[in-house]
């Protein structure tokens, strides 16, 4: 096999960050990026980008460490390049606020963050309903801007990106060896799994300037996340809810509860909504899969359900996914060279 | 009774809105004016990034760290208020960056959350070995100064764009008391060699995505000529200048590429940065700021100056310990005229 061929379906930072890696670990590997919606319009898009891992219930701790430490650190040094800028990385410190005492003080990642504490007494003034607080440093993933750069250093490796929905991976089959699955939601459909549900967010996309930390609330649905141009606030958990129209009451709730924890955000300007569905699971699915049907084998590769956590472990699982892909290109390679004695 | 302040720099301004609001339910006959030749936004001050941050080092002088800590307990009082965004007041958090250790600055427990910086932290930072890292506060002179002036504006005080000659010139006027807060230009007023210009240089940047300030230190060099990058709300300001004895408001080029080497090696994004301006200043630098009472006999009268200046690089960190300072012995001058009948309290 010389040149195998790679479809990685899904552009979102999962779909974009994992067809880097395949260039970057099969660089005689052919890719093409195949998907329906393209930055400016999809899930990764809307969510602020935050590094602030989510903890998958049923994955192990040390995985979930281990993505995270990895993309922490890939984002890090670009974040201290010349190309900080453009891919929209950047460096943010704030608070980690609680109501009550967490029962976890310590969270798995708070030794890959930077300069990870409890904040003091003085600290906590600051936020008069809670009485526990975590400060610490962390980057953040602007998009579009991060999306437009991996988009941009795929077409310099010679990938291909096609604009196309892909309504079953058998459609694929005849084009490419290998099909890696980054279709985030779109998974529930596509590969039918029904431990995917979404849990729906919204978010406040405001002109706020002089917000130069993050805040937010231990219970994960009150946020304050400044980006390059705009703050994004935050937020709502809806588990379960498929609607990605914006909620006018629901708006309003979000603004009046960062104002509670940030008051000079009453004078924020220029509203945006929107909303994603976070493609949620017990456990991020990256595997391996050989499909069936009628005799005719096709290589898959998973990479979705990270629901809440997508860019805290986007560059370790697209790296755990490269691999895979070459696991299955070799076994290609191995059984068709079996094929030929 | 008049009162003139000369100079509507942050500590002119802060001085006179300090005045009012201690004094003129108490003596109703109180007049302020303020004397300028410069208003915002072409005072020192304007040109100014804003951070609250004293030097590394008091020289033992205990006043000047108390006056700092009131001003930083005072504006850390107004952040979440509504008056914040319009005072340019915001929470700013970021790195001091040395060469070797150093003692911890007098402000260490001012500041909100100071400490070390842990390796991982210093490895941002090639060159740089030992650290800092704490929140501290914003206060940006285009926006703080109008605010000021609007207070002081619905409060009656009047201003006048005016170059002071000399104290008697408004002495001879009926001025009662005179509040000297000319800055750099003090010696044109009463001859003061210990002031001297801290001349400094600064580029303006467009990098929003720089949300942290970075201090470095050149202990050999000395304070602010080692390179600084200070994200403002609308700008990002590099510098790292400080010229002792140089008059020159004029930019520099070989200033300007000092700047943007040394930042551009700080922070290599800033090279993707679009430049939108440029500013030089004269921080008024003095061995200590000059704060004290000066009693002056033309012919048969006693006028009384309050010298409020000399506050180098550190006039916003220092304006509201020196305003309330200045006030207090404004406060002794009316004692002493018999103006009041016992002593002022402090306003709440």
């Amino acid at each position: 096999m010389a040149s195998p061929r790679v479809a990685v379906v899904g552009a979102g930072v999962i779909g974009l960050s994992t067809a880097l890696c395949i260039t970057e670990t099969c660089p005689s590997c052919s890719v093409t990026v195949l998907s329906d919606q393209f930055s400016p319009s999809t899930t990764s898009d809307v969510a602020a980008g935050m590094l602030i891992p989510h903890t998958y219930p049923d994955t192990p701790i040390h995985r979930q460490k281990q993505w995270f430490k990895e993309t922490f650190t890939y984002l890090l040094a670009i974040s201290n390049s010349a190309e900080a800028a453009e891919a929209g990385i950047h460096l943010v410190s704030g608070w980690q606020v609680f109501k009550s005492t967490p029962k976890e003080e310590l969270p798995f990642w708070s030794d890959v963050v930077l300069g990870f504490r409890p904040m003091s007494e003085a600290e906590l003034q600051k936020f008069p309903q809670h009485r526990f607080g975590q400060a610490f440093t962390t980057l953040k993933c602007d998009c579009p801007p991060y999306l437009l750069w991996l988009e941009k250093r795929l077409k310099a490796a010679g990938t291909r990106m096609c604009s196309r929905k892909v309504a079953n991976l058998w459609e694929l089959h005849s084009e490419y060896d290998v099909v890696v699955n980054c279709t985030g939601m779109g998974a529930h459909e596509l590969v039918g799994d029904k431990q995917l549900f979404p849990v729906r967010g919204q978010v406040l996309k405001v002109h706020a300037p002089w917000v130069k930390h993050f805040i937010r609330d231990g219970d994960g649905l009150t946020y304050i996340y400044p980006g390059i141009h705009r703050v994004t606030l935050g937020g709502t958990r809806e588990k379960g809810s498929w609607s990605l129209s914006p909620d006018p009451g629901t708006t309003r709730d979000i603004f009046d509860r960062c104002c509670s924890l940030e008051p000079s955000l009453q004078g924020a300007q220029d509203i945006e909504v929107k909303v994603g569905l976070r493609p949620s699971r017990q456990c991020v699915r990256v595997q391996r899969e050989v499909l069936s049907q009628g005799g005719v084998k096709l290589s898959v590769v998973h990479n979705y359900g990270h629901g809440a956590g997508g860019f805290s472990v986007h560059r370790g699982t697209a790296n755990e996914a490269a691999h895979l892909v070459a696991e299955c290109i070799s076994a290609l390679q191995g059984s068709s060279s079996r094929a030929k004695l | 009774m008049r009162v003139a302040i000369i100079g509507a720099g942050v500590i002119g301004l802060s001085s006179a809105l300090c005045i009012h609001e201690q004094f003129h339910s108490l003596l109703p006959s109180l007049e302020l004016e303020v004397y300028a030749d410069h208003f915002t936004p072409h005072t020192t001050s304007d040109g100014a990034a804003g951070l609250w941050q004293p030097y590394l080092s008091d020289h033992g002088n205990l006043q000047e760290t108390l006056w700092n800590k009131e001003t930083f307990d005072h504006l850390l009082r107004h952040l979440h208020t509504p008056a914040a965004k319009e005072m340019g007041l915001f929470l700013i958090s970021g790195y001091n960056l040395f060469t070797e250790p150093v003692p911890d600055p007098s402000w260490k427990n001012i500041v909100l959350g100071f400490r070390n910086l842990t390796p991982k932290e210093l490895e941002l930072f090639p060159g740089y070995s030992y650290g800092w890292f704490n929140t501290a506060l914003m206060l940006e002179g285009r926006s703080y100064l109008p605010w000021l002036t609007n207070r002081l504006t619905q409060r009656g005080v009047k201003f006048f764009h005016k170059k002071v000659e000399s104290f008697q010139e408004l002495f001879s006027q009926g001025v009662d008391v005179v509040l000297n807060c000319s800055g750099m230009r003090a010696g044109d007023l009463q001859p003061d060699p210990e002031l001297q210009p801290g001349r400094g240089q600064v580029i303006k940047v467009l990098a929003p995505w720089v949300k942290h300030f970075i201090i470095t230190h050149n202990l050999k060099s000395g304070i602010y000529n080692s390179p600084y990058i200070i994200p403002g709300s609308e700008f990002t300001v590099l510098g790292g200048i400080y010229q002792h004895g140089n008059w020159s408001e004029e930019n520099s080029a070989k200033d300007h590429k000092s700047i943007w080497d040394s930042c551009c090696r700080l922070l290599p994004a800033l090279q993707k940065a679009k430049i939108i301006g440029e500013w030089s200043g004269l921080r008024p630098a003095r061995p200590s700021v000059r704060l004290e009472r000066e009693s002056i006999r033309l012919g048969n009268l006693q006028a009384e100056v309050i010298h409020n200046y000399g506050h180098g690089g550190f006039g916003i960190t220092i304006h509201w310990g020196c305003a309330m300072a200045a006030a207090r012995l404004f406060g002794s001058i009316l004692q002493e005229k018999r103006q009041l009948s016992s002593p002022p309290g402090p306003r709440l």
